[in-house]
Parts: C-alpha cells; structure tokens; sequence
C-alpha cells in the first residue's frame, strides 16, 4: 500500500476498534505499510492520540444531562396542547396556526380593498365618459331598424326638437374593457311637440358598405338638402318645388361615412 | 423466562401523540441525553443546550406527526431538529461574547474516579478541556460530523442520515476535521511531551 491509499483508511483505522470499518485485507495492508513509512506511522499515532482523546471526552460527557426542570416543564406543555387540541401534535394534522389564520386574515382585507377601490375607478370614471359623450354626441338613433319608421308623437320618442340631441341604445366599444355594451345617453329635456307631426320614408342604403350590422353603432344627423338630391337616389320631387330644401336624417357608420339616410317631412 | 420487551421509540411517539403523558416521559428518558450532549458538544453552553432540548420536544409534542419512520429512525430526527436549531441559534448569538465561562462539565461529578490521583485527574481534566476548546474552535461542517462520529457514535449512515449529506461527505468531512484537530492540538502535545521529559530528568537526578 502506498501513501495516498493509506491516508484514504487511516481515520477508519485509527477509530475503528474492531475490523468493522476496514476490511481485514486492507487493514492488514495497512498496518504493513507502517512498517516501511516512519511518516505515516507519526501520522497514524496522531490519530490514535486524537481519538483515545475523543473518547475521554466522550466517557466525561455520557453524564451529561438537561435540567431537572426541563422535564417538568415540557409535560405542563404537553398537558396544555392535549387539553387544547384534544391530541398532542394536531397542530400539524390540522394545519391550525394562529399566525396563518391573521395572515389569511390581513390577505383578504388587502385584496377586498384592490378590488373596491379598482370598481370605484372604474365606476367614475365611466360616469365621467358618459358625461363627456353627452357634450358630444349628436343626435343619434337606434341604427337597427332600417325599416319604415313614422316617427309619431310618443311619448317615448327620441328626437329632440332642434335634433341635436337625443337619447339611443347603441351598442359602443367601451375604451376600457373593449366590450360591447347598451348606454343609455343622457337627454336634455326638451319639446317635441315640433317632431309630432313628422314623416319620414324608409331608410335607404348609400354606397356600397354593405349590409349595416346593429352592433357597430352609429350616429344620426339631422341635414337639410335641396330636393335635387332626391334625384340621385329615384325619388319623384315636385318640380315646383325643386328649389326648396327638406330635411333627412343620415345614418353615419363608426368610421364616420354615411350608410343610410331617410327624408323628413 | 421471555423478558419484557420495551417499546420502540415510534411507539412510544404513537401514544403520546394520542395524548399519553407517560409515553412522552419515556421518551423523553430515553432520548433527551444524546439531544442535550449533541447541542452541549456542537455550542460549549449548558443553557443553550437546556433550550435547544426543550425547543426540539416541544416541537415533538406539537408537530409530532411529521416524523416518518420510513425516513430514519426516531433519534436521527430529533439529532437532526437539534442540529437546525442550534446552527441556527450560533448564527445568531455568534456576535456575543460570554463573560463567564461556563464549566458545567468541570463540576460535573460523574467524572471523578477515585483510582485515579488528583493530580492525574487534573491533568485528565485538562486535556479534555482543551480537546473541548478545540473542536468548538473547528468550522461547523467538521465539527458536527466528528460530533456525531467521534463522540455521539454514531455510523456514517446514521450521521448522513441527521446531516441531511451523502455518506461520502460525512467520511470526508470527518477526515479532515480530524486533520484539524490534530493541527490545533500539536502545540500543546508538544508541550506535555516536554513536560513529561522533564519530569522524567528530574526523577533521574
């Protein structure tokens, strides 16, 4: 055996007080290789010093105890969690912690209190939007019926007196959620006595836009035009009065071209 | 005649867990020694080693479940909770210096052996302090291996068992705490080997 082998088992060598750490053949080996090396041999009484040493110090301790107190002690605490829990060692089953429940506790205030508070940012600054658009908007109506509509005296109706304002459901992409949804707009109150007697034809395509889908929403204003521009679309006009204006309402799409438009008498 | 056989640790811990106080106390008797030397060897304080003691059965009295006996066997668990505390504790308490030095083991009187001469005892009393003072002195990871190899006894199984390590790591840590604890005592064999000449010239004169 050489001298790097023999540094590999002289710990097991020097502890072992039988053969049970070191196999008979390389204890053997080793022990023969003492022989030859005075360096390992100092070595390897060094270790043996150290470890009868060891176990003086380890004889001196086997007395070694805890406090008298300490037993007591612990059986007052056993006896408390027993009378606590029923069973010693439950807090565990059961997961009870007192520090967890405070936690669980102070998580939920926190994340009641995001969610309120976003819901009321939300909720104002909807609110303030919709007074924003009421500044905005035009008068406006409800784009999915492109039918024939008498616009009669109700008291429902929806016209303004000087059709500027009105209140409609359309259905509008919100800026926050980017989902549809009803509004009601606000209206001003205002006369229609002026809109009780008004007719209006059907409403009839312009361009080619393709069919009008009720979701995009839209926009309706109140025009006046010559009754040439009666012409263009096939109506029959009155050739005595060719030169007189008459009102329409145009149908104007999200992207702010007209869709439809009808003529008010 | 069959002898009364004692029960295991394991169900010793069965029944305390179902609330029997004599179970914990005979648990208690049986283990709280090897707990208390292990943290007594590893810190050099009595009274630390008293609270890491109560710290790792109070956590057996209330987390008693989480022992698995599949894993190990009950005193390599309650060495392995002592060793996280009192790291722990160390880690802690490693910027404060004792005023006094503590000498439990000094007065201990289980020491004293009445064939040996007082000044032999003394000199005993003496070497064993110093081998004390260096293994204290020896890094963490050495010391609790040598703790636990050298004085505790324990396999190297059972050792990489409370270490949490393979058992590679505790032969080679063990080997070389060994090899540092021969260094930090070399001074003072040296000095008893020269006391002992002179002992011997003066017998001679």
């Amino acid at each position: 055996m050489k001298c790097e082998k023999f540094a590999e088992v002289i710990s097991d060598l020097a502890r072992a007080q039988s053969s049970a750490l070191v196999d008979p053949a390389r204890r053997e080996s080793a022990l023969s290789h003492l022989d030859n090396c005075s360096a390992c041999l100092e070595w390897f009484q060094d270790e043996r010093a150290l470890t009868s040493r060891l176990q003086a110090m380890a004889e001196q301790m086997k007395s070694l105890t805890a406090s008298t107190h300490l037993e007591e002690q612990l059986r007052k605490a056993f006896r408390e969690a027993v009378s606590a829990n029923g069973v010693a060692g439950r807090d565990q089953v059961i997961g009870f912690n007192p520090w967890r429940l405070w936690a669980f506790a102070a998580a939920v205030i926190v994340i009641a209190a995001i969610v309120g508070s976003s819901w009321f940012l939300t909720r104002h600054r909807r609110s303030r939007n919709d007074e924003s658009n009421v500044a905005k908007t035009t008068a406006a109506e409800e784009p999915s019926d492109l039918n024939v509509k008498a616009v009669t005296a109700a008291p429902e109706s929806k016209e303004t007196s000087n059709g500027a304002k009105k209140q409609i459901d359309v259905p509008r992409r919100t800026h926050s959620s980017g989902r549809f949804r009803n509004e009601k707009r606000y209206v001003p109150p205002s006369n229609t006595n002026d809109i009780a007697h008004e007719v209006a034809t059907q409403f009839m395509p312009i361009g080619f836009s393709g069919p009008i889908n009720p979701q995009d929403g839209g926009e309706l204003v109140r025009v006046e035009l010559t009754r040439s521009a009666m012409l263009s679309l096939g109506l029959p006009v009155n050739m005595d009065r060719f030169g007189e204006s008459v009102k329409a309402d145009v149908l104007l799409g999200p992207d702010g071209f007209a869709r439809a438009i009808r003529f008010v008498q | 005649m069959k002898p009364e056989s004692q029960p295991s640790d394991s169900e010793l811990l069965q029944l305390m867990l179902t609330g029997d106080e004599q179970a914990l106390a005979a648990l208690y008797q049986r283990r709280h020694q090897n707990v208390y030397r292990f943290v007594f060897q590893m810190s050099g304080s009595a009274a630390l080693a008293d609270d890491v003691t109560q710290d790792v059965f109070l956590l057996l009295i209330r987390e008693g479940q989480r022992y698995d006996a599949t894993r190990g066997s009950l005193n390599n668990f309650l060495l392995g909770v002592a060793r996280n505390y009192v790291l722990r504790r160390l880690r802690r308490e490693r910027f404060y210096v004792a005023l006094t030095k503590e000498s439990e083991s000094e007065d201990d009187p289980g020491t004293a052996s009445a064939a040996i001469g007082p000044l032999d005892e003394l000199s005993r009393s003496e070497t064993i302090e110093s081998v004390r003072r260096a293994v204290l002195a020896l890094p963490e990871r050495y010391r609790e291996a040598l703790v636990l190899c050298d004085l505790e006894e324990l396999s190297y199984a059972e050792a990489a068992e409370v270490l949490g390590c393979a058992i590679g790591t505790v032969r080679s840590r063990l080997h070389r705490g060994r090899a540092l604890l021969i260094e930090k005592l070399q001074p003072e064999r040296e000095a008893e080997a020269a006391a002992e000449a002179s002992k011997s010239a003066r017998c001679f004169a």
